[in-house]
Protein backbone atom coordinates (compact mmCIF):
# COMPACT_ATOMS: atom_id res chain seq x y z
CA UNK A 1 0.00 0.00 0.00
CA UNK A 2 1.33 3.26 -0.32
CA UNK A 3 0.09 6.52 0.79
CA UNK A 4 0.38 9.97 -1.13
CA UNK A 5 -1.32 12.81 0.30
CA UNK A 6 -1.49 16.76 -0.56
CA UNK A 7 -3.10 19.61 0.24
CA UNK A 8 -4.34 21.99 -2.56
CA UNK A 9 -6.36 24.85 -1.39
CA UNK A 10 -8.77 24.07 1.11
CA UNK A 11 -9.18 20.51 0.33
CA UNK A 12 -6.42 17.16 2.04
CA UNK A 13 -6.23 14.57 -0.27
CA UNK A 14 -5.10 11.50 0.86
CA UNK A 15 -3.98 8.87 -2.28
CA UNK A 16 -4.35 5.17 -1.97
CA UNK A 17 -2.72 2.25 -3.77
CA UNK A 18 -2.34 -1.29 -3.47
CA UNK A 19 -3.98 -3.40 -0.65
CA UNK A 20 -6.01 -1.72 2.15
CA UNK A 21 -5.70 -4.02 5.31
CA UNK A 22 -4.44 -3.51 9.08
CA UNK A 23 -0.94 -3.14 7.81
CA UNK A 24 -1.78 0.23 7.13
CA UNK A 25 -2.77 1.58 10.32
CA UNK A 26 0.12 3.37 11.12
CA UNK A 27 0.33 5.36 7.67
CA UNK A 28 -3.05 5.99 7.33
CA UNK A 29 -3.26 7.97 10.55
CA UNK A 30 0.10 9.40 9.84
CA UNK A 31 -1.34 10.66 6.68
CA UNK A 32 -4.30 12.69 7.94
CA UNK A 33 -3.51 12.95 11.55
CA UNK A 34 -1.29 16.38 10.69
CA UNK A 35 -3.59 18.28 8.78
CA UNK A 36 -6.42 17.81 11.18
CA UNK A 37 -5.21 20.94 13.33
CA UNK A 38 -4.86 22.86 10.21
CA UNK A 39 -7.32 25.73 9.76
CA UNK A 40 -6.83 25.99 6.28
CA UNK A 41 -8.01 22.66 5.61
CA UNK A 42 -11.46 21.77 5.62
CA UNK A 43 -11.99 19.08 3.67
CA UNK A 44 -10.47 15.87 3.25
CA UNK A 45 -10.56 13.48 0.73
CA UNK A 46 -10.10 9.55 0.52
CA UNK A 47 -8.82 8.91 -3.27
CA UNK A 48 -9.85 4.96 -3.26
CA UNK A 49 -9.12 4.67 -7.07
CA UNK A 50 -5.96 2.88 -6.66
CA UNK A 51 -7.15 0.47 -3.83
CA UNK A 52 -7.38 -3.15 -4.96
CA UNK A 53 -8.80 -4.67 -1.61
CA UNK A 54 -10.55 -3.41 1.16
CA UNK A 55 -11.14 -5.37 4.37
CA UNK A 56 -12.66 -4.74 7.57
CA UNK A 57 -9.90 -3.37 9.28
CA UNK A 58 -9.79 -0.85 6.89
CA UNK A 59 -13.47 -0.09 7.42
CA UNK A 60 -12.47 0.69 10.73
CA UNK A 61 -9.92 3.25 9.74
CA UNK A 62 -12.18 5.00 7.87
CA UNK A 63 -14.43 5.33 10.99
CA UNK A 64 -11.90 6.15 13.13
CA UNK A 65 -10.91 8.79 10.58
CA UNK A 66 -15.27 9.90 10.34
CA UNK A 67 -15.18 11.12 13.94
CA UNK A 68 -11.42 12.84 13.99
CA UNK A 69 -12.62 15.01 10.88
CA UNK A 70 -15.99 15.46 12.29
CA UNK A 71 -14.40 16.75 15.75
CA UNK A 72 -12.16 18.79 13.85
CA UNK A 73 -14.84 20.53 11.49
CA UNK A 74 -13.85 19.13 8.56
CA UNK A 75 -15.91 16.97 5.36
CA UNK A 76 -14.81 14.10 4.30
CA UNK A 77 -15.50 11.98 0.56
CA UNK A 78 -14.31 8.79 -0.09
CA UNK A 79 -13.61 8.70 -3.83
CA UNK A 80 -13.71 6.76 -6.96
CA UNK A 81 -13.77 2.94 -5.08
CA UNK A 82 -13.51 0.53 -7.72
CA UNK A 83 -15.89 -2.25 -8.15
CA UNK A 84 -14.93 -4.80 -5.21
CA UNK A 85 -14.66 -1.82 -2.78
CA UNK A 86 -17.78 -0.85 -3.38
CA UNK A 87 -19.19 -3.83 -3.15
CA UNK A 88 -17.45 -4.07 0.86
CA UNK A 89 -18.64 -0.62 1.40
CA UNK A 90 -22.13 -0.88 0.52
CA UNK A 91 -22.61 -4.23 2.32
CA UNK A 92 -20.90 -2.56 5.40
CA UNK A 93 -23.65 0.55 4.88
CA UNK A 94 -21.25 2.93 4.66
CA UNK A 95 -22.94 4.86 2.22
CA UNK A 96 -25.38 5.93 5.22
CA UNK A 97 -22.50 7.12 6.95
CA UNK A 98 -19.98 8.74 4.13
CA UNK A 99 -20.05 10.70 1.07
CA UNK A 100 -19.06 8.49 -1.80
CA UNK A 101 -18.58 10.05 -4.73
CA UNK B 1 5.55 -11.04 2.34
CA UNK B 2 4.96 -10.63 -1.58
CA UNK B 3 8.68 -9.44 -2.10
CA UNK B 4 9.55 -10.45 -5.69
CA UNK B 5 12.94 -10.55 -6.72
CA UNK B 6 13.52 -6.72 -8.10
CA UNK B 7 15.49 -8.62 -11.72
CA UNK B 8 12.91 -10.57 -12.63
CA UNK B 9 10.02 -7.74 -12.58
CA UNK B 10 9.72 -6.41 -16.37
CA UNK B 11 8.25 -3.07 -17.28
CA UNK B 12 6.89 -1.69 -20.51
CA UNK B 13 7.44 2.29 -21.00
CA UNK B 14 5.23 3.85 -23.47
CA UNK B 15 5.97 7.18 -24.68
CA UNK B 16 6.40 9.52 -27.53
CA UNK B 17 9.08 11.92 -26.36
CA UNK B 18 12.49 10.48 -26.20
CA UNK B 19 13.81 12.85 -22.78
CA UNK B 20 10.89 10.98 -21.49
CA UNK B 21 11.46 7.86 -22.26
CA UNK B 22 15.09 7.77 -21.20
CA UNK B 23 14.18 9.43 -17.69
CA UNK B 24 11.98 6.66 -16.97
CA UNK B 25 14.38 3.87 -17.93
CA UNK B 26 17.67 5.55 -16.12
CA UNK B 27 14.49 5.64 -13.06
CA UNK B 28 13.52 2.60 -13.13
CA UNK B 29 16.48 0.34 -14.00
CA UNK B 30 18.11 2.04 -11.14
CA UNK B 31 15.55 0.69 -9.30
CA UNK B 32 16.30 -2.78 -9.93
CA UNK B 33 13.66 -3.33 -12.92
CA UNK B 34 14.11 -4.59 -16.24
CA UNK B 35 12.50 -2.21 -18.69
CA UNK B 36 11.46 -1.86 -22.22
CA UNK B 37 10.90 0.95 -23.74
CA UNK B 38 8.49 1.94 -26.97
CA UNK B 39 7.34 5.13 -28.40
CA UNK B 40 3.82 4.09 -30.02
CA UNK B 41 0.85 2.27 -28.99
CA UNK B 42 1.33 -0.06 -32.01
CA UNK B 43 4.97 -1.22 -31.07
CA UNK B 44 3.43 -1.61 -27.57
CA UNK B 45 0.89 -3.81 -28.66
CA UNK B 46 3.26 -5.95 -30.95
CA UNK B 47 5.56 -6.16 -27.94
CA UNK B 48 3.00 -7.65 -25.62
CA UNK B 49 1.12 -9.76 -27.96
CA UNK B 50 4.30 -11.67 -28.96
CA UNK B 51 4.52 -12.64 -25.16
CA UNK B 52 8.46 -12.49 -24.81
CA UNK B 53 8.34 -10.74 -22.00
CA UNK B 54 5.83 -10.96 -19.45
CA UNK B 55 5.66 -7.35 -17.84
CA UNK B 56 4.35 -6.71 -14.27
CA UNK B 57 3.31 -2.91 -15.18
CA UNK B 58 2.58 -0.67 -18.04
CA UNK B 59 3.40 3.20 -18.01
CA UNK B 60 1.56 4.91 -20.49
CA UNK B 61 1.81 8.70 -21.42
CA UNK B 62 -0.48 11.10 -21.94
CA UNK B 63 0.58 11.89 -25.31
CA UNK B 64 -0.46 8.68 -26.07
CA UNK B 65 -3.91 9.17 -24.75
CA UNK B 66 -4.92 11.81 -27.63
CA UNK B 67 -3.27 9.24 -29.98
CA UNK B 68 -4.49 5.59 -29.06
CA UNK B 69 -3.76 5.41 -25.20
CA UNK B 70 -6.87 4.88 -24.10
CA UNK B 71 -7.33 2.34 -26.98
CA UNK B 72 -4.74 0.57 -25.76
CA UNK B 73 -5.76 0.77 -22.25
CA UNK B 74 -9.52 -1.03 -23.78
CA UNK B 75 -7.93 -3.77 -25.08
CA UNK B 76 -5.78 -4.52 -22.36
CA UNK B 77 -8.61 -4.46 -20.33
CA UNK B 78 -10.23 -7.04 -22.72
CA UNK B 79 -7.45 -9.10 -23.02
CA UNK B 80 -7.42 -11.91 -20.61
CA UNK B 81 -3.82 -12.34 -21.29
CA UNK B 82 -3.34 -8.58 -19.77
CA UNK B 83 -6.48 -7.28 -18.18
CA UNK B 84 -4.61 -7.94 -14.83
CA UNK B 85 -1.65 -5.59 -15.72
CA UNK B 86 -1.50 -2.18 -13.70
CA UNK B 87 -1.62 0.09 -15.86
CA UNK B 88 -0.17 3.55 -14.44
CA UNK B 89 -0.84 6.67 -16.93
CA UNK B 90 1.34 9.98 -16.56
CA UNK B 91 -1.01 12.79 -17.37
CA UNK B 92 -1.06 16.31 -17.03
CA UNK B 93 -3.48 17.94 -13.92
CA UNK B 94 -4.53 20.63 -16.49
CA UNK B 95 -6.56 17.53 -17.71
CA UNK B 96 -8.86 15.92 -14.95
CA UNK B 97 -11.22 14.93 -17.12
CA UNK B 98 -8.60 12.82 -18.72
CA UNK B 99 -7.65 10.76 -15.01
CA UNK B 100 -11.28 10.67 -14.60
CA UNK B 101 -11.64 8.86 -18.31
CA UNK B 102 -8.27 6.47 -17.70
CA UNK B 103 -9.39 5.83 -13.88
CA UNK B 104 -13.16 4.60 -15.36
CA UNK B 105 -11.71 2.91 -18.28
CA UNK B 106 -9.11 0.87 -15.90
CA UNK B 107 -6.14 2.82 -14.79
CA UNK B 108 -4.49 1.61 -11.96
CA UNK B 109 -3.13 5.01 -11.32
CA UNK B 110 -2.21 7.96 -12.72
CA UNK B 111 1.33 10.10 -12.22
CA UNK B 112 1.61 13.81 -12.98
CA UNK B 113 4.16 15.12 -15.02
CA UNK B 114 6.69 16.68 -14.39
CA UNK B 115 7.30 13.27 -12.39
CA UNK B 116 8.93 13.05 -8.30
CA UNK B 117 11.28 9.96 -8.74
CA UNK B 118 9.94 8.58 -5.60
CA UNK B 119 6.45 9.01 -6.32
CA UNK B 120 6.92 7.22 -9.11
CA UNK B 121 8.93 4.80 -7.95
CA UNK B 122 6.55 4.19 -5.26
CA UNK B 123 3.12 3.56 -7.46
CA UNK B 124 5.45 1.67 -9.61
CA UNK B 125 6.15 -0.59 -6.39
CA UNK B 126 2.56 -0.78 -5.52
CA UNK B 127 1.00 -1.21 -9.00
CA UNK B 128 3.69 -4.77 -9.28
CA UNK B 129 3.16 -6.07 -5.87
CA UNK B 130 -0.55 -5.85 -6.81
CA UNK B 131 -0.16 -7.59 -9.77
CA UNK B 132 1.88 -10.27 -8.71
CA UNK B 133 -0.95 -11.41 -6.09
CA UNK B 134 -3.36 -11.14 -8.53
CA UNK B 135 -1.23 -13.14 -11.27
CA UNK B 136 -0.47 -15.63 -9.28
CA UNK B 137 -4.48 -15.70 -8.69
CA UNK B 138 -5.10 -15.67 -11.89
CA UNK B 139 -3.10 -18.11 -13.41
CA UNK B 140 -3.81 -21.00 -10.78
CA UNK B 141 -7.88 -20.26 -11.98
CA UNK B 142 -6.96 -20.12 -15.30
CA UNK B 143 -4.52 -22.75 -15.92
CA UNK B 144 -5.26 -25.51 -18.02
CA UNK B 145 -3.85 -28.40 -15.39
CA UNK B 146 -6.16 -31.15 -13.73
CA UNK B 147 -7.68 -29.62 -11.13
CA UNK B 148 -6.91 -29.21 -7.46
CA UNK B 149 -10.30 -29.84 -6.86
CA UNK B 150 -10.55 -33.34 -8.01
CA UNK B 151 -7.30 -34.43 -7.01
CA UNK B 152 -7.45 -32.82 -3.11
CA UNK B 153 -9.67 -34.18 -0.48
CA UNK B 154 -8.83 -32.35 2.30
CA UNK B 155 -5.28 -30.21 3.63
CA UNK B 156 -5.11 -29.60 7.14
CA UNK B 157 -2.74 -26.63 8.63
CA UNK B 158 -1.70 -25.13 11.83
CA UNK B 159 -0.99 -21.57 12.73
CA UNK B 160 -0.07 -19.26 15.32
CA UNK B 161 0.89 -15.61 14.32
CA UNK B 162 -1.31 -13.14 12.07
CA UNK B 163 1.63 -13.26 9.54
CA UNK B 164 0.82 -16.72 9.03
CA UNK B 165 -2.65 -16.31 8.98
CA UNK B 166 -2.39 -13.93 6.29
CA UNK B 167 0.10 -16.39 4.40
CA UNK B 168 -2.31 -19.46 4.55
CA UNK B 169 -5.57 -17.14 3.42
CA UNK B 170 -3.46 -16.42 0.26
CA UNK B 171 -2.49 -20.19 -0.01
CA UNK B 172 -6.07 -21.53 0.80
CA UNK B 173 -7.80 -18.90 -1.48
CA UNK B 174 -5.79 -20.30 -4.78
CA UNK B 175 -8.38 -23.51 -3.83
CA UNK B 176 -11.34 -22.07 -4.84
CA UNK B 177 -13.12 -21.12 -7.89
CA UNK B 178 -12.81 -17.42 -7.24
CA UNK B 179 -9.83 -16.80 -5.44
CA UNK B 180 -10.26 -12.87 -5.05
CA UNK B 181 -13.72 -13.38 -3.22
CA UNK B 182 -12.11 -16.50 -0.89
CA UNK B 183 -9.16 -14.34 -0.01
CA UNK B 184 -11.05 -11.32 1.77
CA UNK B 185 -13.31 -14.20 3.58
CA UNK B 186 -10.00 -16.41 4.57
CA UNK B 187 -8.18 -13.93 6.12
CA UNK B 188 -10.85 -12.02 8.27
CA UNK B 189 -11.80 -15.34 9.60
CA UNK B 190 -8.02 -16.68 10.21
CA UNK B 191 -6.96 -13.16 11.92
CA UNK B 192 -10.04 -13.67 14.25
CA UNK B 193 -9.29 -17.18 15.50
CA UNK B 194 -5.54 -15.73 16.34
CA UNK B 195 -6.51 -12.83 17.92
CA UNK B 196 -9.70 -13.33 19.46
CA UNK B 197 -9.48 -17.12 19.96
CA UNK B 198 -6.18 -17.99 20.87
CA UNK B 199 -5.36 -14.96 22.27
CA UNK B 200 -8.39 -13.92 24.38
CA UNK B 201 -8.71 -10.71 22.82
CA UNK B 202 -11.95 -9.12 23.68
CA UNK B 203 -14.05 -6.62 21.37
CA UNK B 204 -14.19 -4.00 23.69
CA UNK B 205 -10.36 -4.24 24.14
CA UNK B 206 -10.05 -4.31 20.51
CA UNK B 207 -12.30 -1.19 20.15
CA UNK B 208 -9.76 0.60 22.61
CA UNK B 209 -6.56 -0.32 21.04
CA UNK B 210 -7.78 0.74 17.66
CA UNK B 211 -8.99 4.00 18.89
CA UNK B 212 -5.96 4.61 21.23
CA UNK B 213 -3.09 2.74 19.19
CA UNK B 214 -1.10 0.26 19.96
CA UNK B 215 -3.49 -3.27 18.79
CA UNK B 216 -0.49 -4.53 16.77
CA UNK B 217 1.62 -4.31 19.82
CA UNK B 218 -1.02 -6.07 21.63
CA UNK B 219 -0.97 -8.94 19.42
CA UNK B 220 2.78 -9.12 19.61
CA UNK B 221 2.84 -9.12 23.64
CA UNK B 222 0.46 -11.68 23.79
CA UNK B 223 2.44 -13.50 21.09
CA UNK B 224 4.92 -13.78 23.29
CA UNK B 225 3.18 -14.75 26.40
CA UNK B 226 3.72 -18.06 28.08
CA UNK B 227 0.46 -19.24 28.69
CA UNK B 228 -0.18 -18.54 24.34
CA UNK B 229 3.02 -19.68 23.26
CA UNK B 230 1.68 -23.58 22.29
CA UNK B 231 -1.31 -22.61 21.22
CA UNK B 232 -2.39 -23.32 17.57
CA UNK B 233 -5.60 -22.16 14.80
CA UNK B 234 -6.51 -25.85 13.26
CA UNK B 235 -7.36 -25.24 9.79
CA UNK B 236 -8.92 -27.98 8.01
CA UNK B 237 -10.17 -27.75 4.23
CA UNK B 238 -12.46 -30.60 2.93
CA UNK B 239 -13.15 -31.04 -0.75
CA UNK B 240 -15.86 -32.91 -2.30
CA UNK B 241 -17.70 -32.88 -5.78
CA UNK B 242 -20.44 -29.99 -4.89
CA UNK B 243 -18.61 -27.69 -2.26
CA UNK B 244 -15.45 -26.41 -0.51
CA UNK B 245 -15.58 -26.74 2.89
CA UNK B 246 -13.68 -24.66 5.52
CA UNK B 247 -13.51 -25.72 8.93
CA UNK B 248 -11.16 -23.47 11.41
CA UNK B 249 -11.05 -24.00 15.24
CA UNK B 250 -9.20 -22.03 18.11
CA UNK B 251 -8.44 -22.51 21.56
CA UNK B 252 -10.66 -19.97 22.79
CA UNK B 253 -13.83 -19.83 25.09
CA UNK B 254 -15.82 -18.87 22.41
CA UNK B 255 -18.22 -16.42 21.97
CA UNK B 256 -21.74 -15.81 20.98
CA UNK B 257 -21.74 -15.27 17.15
CA UNK B 258 -25.74 -14.61 16.61
CA UNK B 259 -24.44 -11.00 17.26
CA UNK B 260 -21.81 -11.06 14.44
CA UNK B 261 -23.52 -12.20 11.12
CA UNK B 262 -25.27 -9.37 10.31
CA UNK B 263 -23.70 -5.93 9.81
CA UNK B 264 -25.31 -4.25 12.96
CA UNK B 265 -26.67 -0.63 13.41
CA UNK B 266 -26.15 -0.57 16.77
CA UNK B 267 -22.71 -1.29 16.21
CA UNK B 268 -22.95 1.33 12.94
CA UNK B 269 -20.05 3.76 15.07
CA UNK B 270 -17.67 0.46 16.25
CA UNK B 271 -14.15 0.84 14.59
CA UNK B 272 -14.39 -3.71 14.73
CA UNK B 273 -16.56 -6.16 14.50
CA UNK B 274 -17.82 -6.14 10.69
CA UNK B 275 -15.03 -9.22 9.56
CA UNK B 276 -17.61 -11.93 10.35
CA UNK B 277 -20.62 -10.30 8.18
CA UNK B 278 -18.27 -9.41 5.50
CA UNK B 279 -17.01 -12.80 5.19
CA UNK B 280 -20.37 -14.42 5.16
CA UNK B 281 -21.65 -12.29 2.52
CA UNK B 282 -18.56 -11.70 0.68
CA UNK B 283 -16.88 -14.59 0.37
CA UNK B 284 -18.67 -17.97 1.40
CA UNK B 285 -22.40 -19.60 1.18
CA UNK B 286 -22.88 -20.31 4.21
CA UNK B 287 -21.17 -19.85 7.66
CA UNK B 288 -21.79 -21.04 11.05
CA UNK B 289 -20.06 -21.12 14.15
CA UNK B 290 -20.45 -24.69 16.31
CA UNK B 291 -20.37 -25.36 20.07
CA UNK B 292 -19.54 -22.92 22.26
CA UNK B 293 -18.02 -20.88 18.99
CA UNK B 294 -14.54 -21.61 18.92
CA UNK B 295 -15.12 -23.54 15.62
CA UNK B 296 -16.67 -22.45 12.52
CA UNK B 297 -17.54 -23.94 9.25
CA UNK B 298 -17.67 -21.45 6.20
CA UNK B 299 -18.57 -23.47 2.71
CA UNK B 300 -18.36 -22.50 -0.91
CA UNK B 301 -20.63 -24.65 -3.01
CA UNK B 302 -19.40 -25.63 -6.43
Amino acid sequence: MSISSNVIGNTLTINMTGRFDFHVQRDFKEAYDPQLGNAAVSAIEINLAGVEYLDSSALGMLLMLRERATAAGKSLKLCRPGAGVSQILEIANFSKLFTIV
Amino acid sequence: MFAVSKQTIELLVVDEEETSREFLRQALTDAGYAVKTVADCGSAWQMLDSEKQHFSAILLDRMMQRQGGMGLLAQLKSDRRFADIPVIFQTDIEHPLEIVAGIKAGAFYYLVKPLDKNVLLAIVQSAVSTFSLSDSLRYVANSEQASLHNMLMSSEFQLSTLLEARTLAYTLSSFYPQPKRAFLGLSELLINAVEHGNLGLGYQEKSRLLREGGWEDEIARRLALPEHAEKKVEVLLQHSPHEIRLTITDCGEGFDSSLYMEISPERAFDLNGRGIAISRMVSFDTLEYIGKGNQLVAVVKV
